[in-house]
């Protein structure tokens, strides 16, 4: 009996609350837009409003709008009511929402104009809104009438799309528009020719009459109730060279019609400054040495490991009398000697060189003997050595600064911070730590060893670990530029060099404009003209760059004759050459391909006993950038240039016509991408 | 009834036979009438007590069997009442299966909601009440009979029919025919079994919806009740019903319609 009473209960609680009746709810109405404004030129009160409720507002609901004039005082009357001046398209602005516009002719200027939401037409309850309301006084046409004339031209700058564009103090053109807003409008009488006739306060031309010396077209009268129409055909091929089309354009209005000219602008005449640039860069031959002494074994272990890093038989050089006077010179006799053994194959070379030394002074004389070669070799026409590579048994580096532009010698010491002006490419890409690191855990240890290490690192790993984990070189190869007869360049910082490689030559008007487009990767691209050629401007960069404001890094590019290619479109602005000359930076002479089998090293010790195992892996390595692997360096979208009508106004990326933006100024550097009106599109372009 | 309470008398019989001690024989006022007498009187017992032994053990109807029907096809009206100021009245038909232990069904039917002058002040107003415009429903039921039996009617020469209460409980689903307009096939299949409708259905019903009415977004709910089936001897049955809302799925339905109430009467033939 307890168990039913307590569901009965349960029953009752759970159905009492319910039994209540259903409530009411506020429909939470409110004006999210209530703008009236007042063209004195066109006799028009243009209202717009927009209600948002959290349900229920429908067609039931209806706005009403009171004003005064000196002539009448207009009660609260629904909107509809009135003859619309202009088409006003009834609007979904959703469920819970009730929006539009209206237009209505009112010959004096009004005042005191209220609109407020009535929630049931045969109701008595309404909503006041804050009304905004402006008066636009008569004035010129393109700053004082709800509504302007303008052209743009398609991608081939030969069909004109004539546009409307609303006008209103609070509400801007596509929203006129979503309110429902429709304009009728005209053109005819469609004159080409190239006048100046825009201007900062009137972008768009309009109501500015059209000179009396443009060409007339045959073209035909077009009229739409949207906001763009495209002409009925291509300008004649007379007006290619014009810059602009004028036309007579013809709006309604509440006094009948307003007629004046309107402007369409043609687009800037853009295209690549410069499509491709063809990479020069082909396979190197290695000349292979191993400079060793004969008469003694420094360490045959060593020896092995670093004949198979660079890929070496059994062949060798002899330096035991490394001391004598004339070593150099006869080690320079023997590379020159097969260098131009090598040369009549006719391709570039690399010089490869093992050198198994223990003795202080050995790697300065192979550095003296390099330096009577390889830096006066790299910038010949092909076919040339284009650099060297040293692998020596210690890491030291290279101590002739002529070198370190042209040879990559390793291993190197790690740099310390004291050795920020010694740092070269050889530091960089073959730098080693001072000694192994190692990660020991209990009786295991493990750790990796450099591909190319010195001797000392490598005798304690495979001692501790053993020889089958040092890791092996698979292949080595080399690329180089190939550089013709007329190649020039210039080393630019302690291992750089700028290739002016054939001819990369385009031209430019002094009224041409350029765009350079920023892209996220770092471009290796410069440029030099005749100006940065002339010993006066050498001569003026050298003593007075600073003064001029530049930065550093510009004034040293000057100092070499060339300039980033980021800089091109500024300093065509300011200098206007005609000439330009396109070039490669390349961040070393060669580059070094290694594929090589690396090894993560372990071993277990335990009772004296040492157990070395190791993880493989094929990794490859690029000593050197990898731009080199590049067949083709693109510019198209890099750097564009404007042959015609550069100050004219164009398209963005997303089809919208910045009449303010003109190409010249706008996209010296930024991309320029423009998405130009095709026929057949909407008659509603983007236009905000 | 009669078959059974031949049944009944013979187990008397047999109970006598068996030797068992009958019950003292009683006159109409109780009184013991003779020795002899006395010998049946242990076997006789009150009408009442006979005809209620009868229809305590009895398994089947006796003026129709409508569990020996296939199926049952009917016309149903009914009338809602609801607790805001919305008129609903409801037609349609229903299917029905009988079974040994319950009865299963499936209704159709079209709504019609309209306004009454309380709901047309109200559209004058900034407010509004939860309602639910013109639609069909969709029922499923399952009606367990509680408790059944021959009765007479008035006038007198009526026939006698067989009537059946039932206690009933069923899902009932409010389909807008409007409300999927416009909406993929795809999004349709995910919107059916939701317990709400979608904001795309409401925005379609909207021009359904009376004035002064806020959709109420609930697409389905339980219903429990009780009614009686009147069977005739020929199949025809009557059955007036009323069914209640339950708000159990009030809070995945969002419902404002908690309580609300729907009186009904159908009319059909069982085959």
């Amino acid at each position: 009996m307890r168990l039913r009473a307590l569901a009965a209960a349960a029953a009752l609680a759970l159905v009492g609350p319910s039994c209540a009746k259903v409530p009411i709810f506020d429909v939470g109405a409110g004006f999210s837009l209530a703008d009236a404004a007042w063209f004195a030129g066109e006799e028009t009160l243009f209202v717009f409003y927009e209600v948002q409720a959290e349900q229920g507002i429908g067609e039931p609901s209806i706005i009403e709008i009171t004003y005064v004039t000196d002539e009448e005082v207009v009660d609260w009357t629904e909107l509809s009511t009135f003859e619309a001046v202009h088409t006003h398209l009834p609007v979904d602005c959703g469920v819970n929402a009730l929006c539009g516009s209206a237009s209505i002719h009112i010959p004096d200027e009004p005042r005191d104009v209220e609109l407020r939401l009535r929630y049931h037409r045969d109701g008595e309850l309404s909503l006041d809104a804050g009304t905004v309301f402006n008066i636009i006084d008569e004035g010129e046409p393109y700053s004082h009438r709800s509504f302007i004339v303008y052209g743009v031209f398609d991608a081939a700058n030969q069909r004109v799309q004539w546009r409307g564009r609303h006008q209103f103090p609070t509400l801007r053109n596509e929203q006129a528009e979503e309110y429902g807003l429709r304009r009728s409008f005209s053109v005819e009488d469609q004159r080409h020719g190239t006048t100046p006739l825009t201007s900062t306060v009137n972008p768009y031309g309009y109501g500015i009459d059209c000179p009396k010396n443009f060409t007339a077209t045959d073209l035909e009268t077009v009229q739409t109730d949207e906001r763009a129409i495209f002409s009925t055909a291509d300008l004649p091929i007379d007006a290619s060279a014009s810059a602009m089309v004028c036309a007579t354009s013809t709006v309604t209005d509440a006094t009948g019609t307003f007629t004046t000219s309107a402007l369409a602008q043609k687009n800037p005449e853009v295209s690549p400054a410069y499509d491709v640039l063809r990479s020069p860069v082909k396979d190197a031959t290695p000349v292979r040495f191993f400079l060793e002494p004969c008469d003694r074994v420094i360490s045959a272990e060593h020896e092995e490991m670093q004949r198979q890093r660079l890929l070496m038989g059994s062949q060798s050089t002899c330096i035991d009398d490394w001391e004598a006077d004339n070593f150099v010179e006869t080690l320079t006799a023997e590379l020159t000697d097969a260098i131009e053994a090598e040369r009549v194959n006719g391709n570039d070379m690399v010089l490869v060189i093992g050198l198994h030394q223990d003795e202080y002074g050995v790697s300065e004389a192979v550095e003296a003997a390099l330096e009577q070669i390889v830096p006066e070799e790299r910038h010949r026409s092909s076919p040339r050595l284009a650099g060297a590579f040293v692998f020596d048994s210690v890491a030291r580096g290279i101590e002739i600064s002529s070198l370190s532009s042209s040879t990559l010698w390793c291993p190197a010491e790690l740099p310390t911070t004291l050795d920020t002006g010694t740092i070269n490419a050889s530091v960089l890409t073959c730098a080693i730590l001072a000694d192994n690191p190692e990660l020991e855990l209990g009786p295991l240890s493990f750790s990796s060893l450099p591909i190319l290490t010195s001797r000392d690192h490598y005798l304690r790993f495979i001692d501790e670990y053993s020889k089958s984990q040092a890791g092996s070189v698979q292949s080595l190869s080399f690329r180089t530029p190939e550089f013709s007869t007329t190649s020039a360049h210039a080393d630019v910082g302690p291992f750089g060099v700028v290739s002016f490689l054939d001819e990369e030559i385009f031209s430019a008007d002094a009224r041409d404009a350029f765009s350079y487009c920023v892209q996220d990767e770092m471009q290796y691209f410069v440029f030099r003209t005749p100006l940065m050629q002339t010993d006066i401007f050498l001569d003026l960069i050298e003593d007075k760059c600073e003064f001029l404001g530049l930065p550093d890094q510009v004034c040293d590019s000057l100092e070499l004759g060339v300039l980033p290619i980021e800089m091109l479109s500024e300093w065509h602005s300011l200098f206007g050459e005609g000439t330009y000359e396109l070039g490669i930076l390349w961040d070393f002479p060669f580059l070094l391909r290694m594929e090589y089998e690396a090894v993560s090293a372990g071993s277990a010790s335990l009772f004296g006993l040492s157990v070395p195992f190791g993880f493989s892996d094929s990794s490859e390595t690029y000593y050197g950038t990898q731009m080199w692997t590049e067949e083709a360096f693109s510019l198209e979208e890099i750097l564009t240039q404007c042959h015609r009508f550069c100050d004219h106004p164009t398209f963005y990326s997303a089809g919208v016509y910045h009449v303010t933006d003109l190409f010249r100024t706008t996209y010296a550097s930024s991309c320029y991408q423009p998405d130009y009106p095709v026929l057949g599109d909407s008659g509603f372009p983007r236009d905000p | 009834m009669i078959p059974s309470l031949t049944v009944a008398l013979l187990l008397g019989v047999a109970r006598a036979e068996d030797g068992e001690s009958p019950p003292a024989e009683t006159s109409e006022t109780g009184e013991a009438e003779g020795s002899e007498e006395d010998v049946l009187s242990r076997h006789r017992a009150p009408f009442d007590v006979l005809v209620e032994q009868a229809i305590g053990t009895t398994s089947v109807p006796v003026e129709y069997n409508w569990r020996r029907t296939k199926v049952q096809v009917a016309a149903t009206g009914n009338h809602y009442f609801e607790l805001n100021n919305f008129n609903t009245l409801r037609a349609g038909g229903m299917v029905r299966l009988p079974s040994d232990s319950m009865i299963f069904e499936v209704h159709v039917s079209r709504v019609w909601v309209w306004d009454t002058p309380s709901s047309e002040l109200l559209a004058f107003t900034p407010y509004r009440q939860p309602g639910r415009p013109s639609r069909m429903e969709l029922d499923v039921t399952v009606g367990v009979p509680l408790a059944e039996g021959v009765v007479t009617v008035f006038p007198r020469w009526f026939p006698a029919v067989q009537m059946v209460l039932n206690a009933y409980g069923g899902l009932r689903y409010l389909l807008y025919p409007s409300g999927f307009s416009g909406m993929r096939v795809r999004d349709i299949g995910s919107a059916v079994l939701t317990p709400t409708l979608s904001a795309t259905e409401l925005a379609n019903i909207d021009e359904t919806r009376l004035d002064a009415m806020q959709i109420d977004p609930a697409r389905y709910g339980l219903m429990a009740g009780m009614g009686n089936d009147f069977y005739f001897r020929q199949g025809v049955f009557i059955s007036p019903r009323a069914m209640f809302a339950l708000p159990i799925l009030a809070p995945a339905t969002e419902t404002n319609l908690l309580f609300w109430a729907d009186f009904s009467l159908a009319v059909g033939v069982a085959f």
